[in-house]
């Protein structure tokens, strides 16, 4: 099935304020949009390009992020160190196993599947897959819409260094916490970077090659 | 080089797939799929911009008052350590973290701040007639700046702290935590209402 698309019909959707404009004759133009002054795009500039680096640098970095010190917590009985998985261990012993899971959800079940999930993405668009595309789609806006939860454990022990500074007990943050922060960042930014509109483009690219669209598809007309 | 014109806004194209769809009149609040990928195309019920505008003053009161009175307080031995919320990012930044005090500061305190004065100028000045200079601008920022307000897992963050600290010790909840609560709910619903609604009244770019 061929679908009119923007770029098929020369237009390109304005990504800052959503109203469709003409693409520039000349398609390595910087052309604005004529509505909000905002650059316009076609597709995202390098975009598989970006998500690829920005996955890259997650990945390397959940390393430490995983096997570093998360918190370390200090009472009389002595000091403890944990990683984001002891934590969650702990948690689960000390009789908290609904919190527990929601702190492994947060923090390595979402990230590692959002990163996953991600280089899933990059990799069928670059090898132009064109099956599940649908499915490849709805994937992309879950993940993009779940991804900055995992955010939680490092709220956590900014919260408990905060609350927990006496003589007697302290908490500290470990070198994991600033680890793990920048790698949901940087998947954020893979998410953010990545162009869902390459998905179709296989399919588009036909359509282009055989000229128009297809008139019997839903809404076909030009401006 | 600037696009030659403005087309009529007849044409909505799906930001997802990027499929044409012709614009069609439906009855308020219904959900508009793409007929293509399945995402959401529109689902706003028309929001005044006064509810708009009333959030965004709400939200600025509730983000005063978190930030002025303690989330929690945690008592130990006699001692109290109440947390408003931007303790935790001053307290990892002396704890010598500056880096994530940054990260926490950033998407608890300077981006929702921001982005919330950012609305409210964009706003009330469309309540009484025509919109603010700059208009165009703020409205740009505002789409950068909304992925990188996390007061909502902050909130989350603040109900797994509690929870690791009651069988340690007395934890006191504080006003602010109520505060903290109607922030999240509000921060959510002025991140996601389409910003297309605010773009309708902008004025035309100069040329």
């Amino acid at each position: 099935m061929t679908v009119a698309t923007a770029k098929s019909l020369g237009l390109v959707a304005c990504e800052t304020c959503g109203r469709v404009a003409r693409a520039p004759r000349d398609p390595q133009a910087a052309a604005r949009c004529p509505h909000c002054g905002d650059p316009l795009h076609s597709r995202l500039p390098a975009s598989l390009a970006r998500t690829w680096a920005y996955l890259i640098a997650a990945c390397v970095l959940y390393v430490p992020a995983n096997l570093l010190v998360m918190m370390r917590s200090s009472d009389v009985t002595g000091t403890r160190s944990d990683t984001i998985l002891s934590g969650v261990i702990k948690l689960w012993t000390d009789g908290a196993p609904g919190i527990a899971l929601v702190v492994l959800v947060a923090s390595v079940i979402v990230p590692l599947m959002k990163i996953g999930v991600m280089a899933y993405l990059a990799l069928s668009v670059q090898l132009g897959w064109t099956r599940f595309r649908r499915q490849r789609a709805q994937i992309f806006r879950f993940i993009e819409r779940i991804g900055h939860w995992s955010m939680l454990d490092v709220f956590v022990v900014a919260l408990l260094v905060a609350l927990v500074d006496f003589k007697v007990a302290r908490v500290e943050p470990g070198p994991a916490a600033l680890a793990f922060g920048v790698v949901v960042i940087l998947t954020m930014l893979a998410a953010k970077s990545f162009d869902p509109r390459l998905i179709w483009d296989v399919a588009g690219q036909h359509a282009d090659t055989r000229g128009t669209p297809d008139a019997s598809c839903p809404p076909t007309s030009g401006p | 080089m600037i696009a030659t014109q403005t087309p009529p806004r007849t044409l909505v194209v799906c930001p997802h797939c990027d499929a044409v769809h012709r614009m069609v009149t439906v009855r308020q609040g219904a959900r508009v799929g793409c007929h293509r990928c399945g995402c959401t195309l529109c689902s706003e019920t028309r929001l005044p911009l006064q509810a708009l505008l009333a959030s965004t003053i709400a939200a600025l009161m509730f983000f005063a008052i978190a930030n002025l009175t303690p989330l929690l307080t945690f008592e130990l031995a006699g001692e109290r350590r109440p947390a408003p919320l931007w303790a935790g990012v001053t307290a990892v930044w002396t704890a010598g973290e500056p880096m994530m005090a940054m990260i926490a500061g950033l998407t608890t305190l300077v981006f929702p701040f921001i982005s919330l004065c950012l609305l409210l100028y964009a706003l009330l000045p469309l309540a009484f007639g025509p919109p603010a200079p700059g208009y165009r601008r703020v409205l740009s920022a505002l789409r950068w700046l909304r992925p990188w307000s996390l007061l909502e897992v902050f909130f989350l963050g603040v109900l797994v702290a509690l929870v690791k600290l009651t069988d340690v010790a007395t934890v006191v909840l504080g006003p602010g935590l109520i505060a903290i609560v109607a922030l999240s709910l509000l921060m959510v619903r002025l991140g996601s209402f389409d910003l297309a609604l605010l773009w309708d009244h902008a004025p035309p770019v100069a040329r």
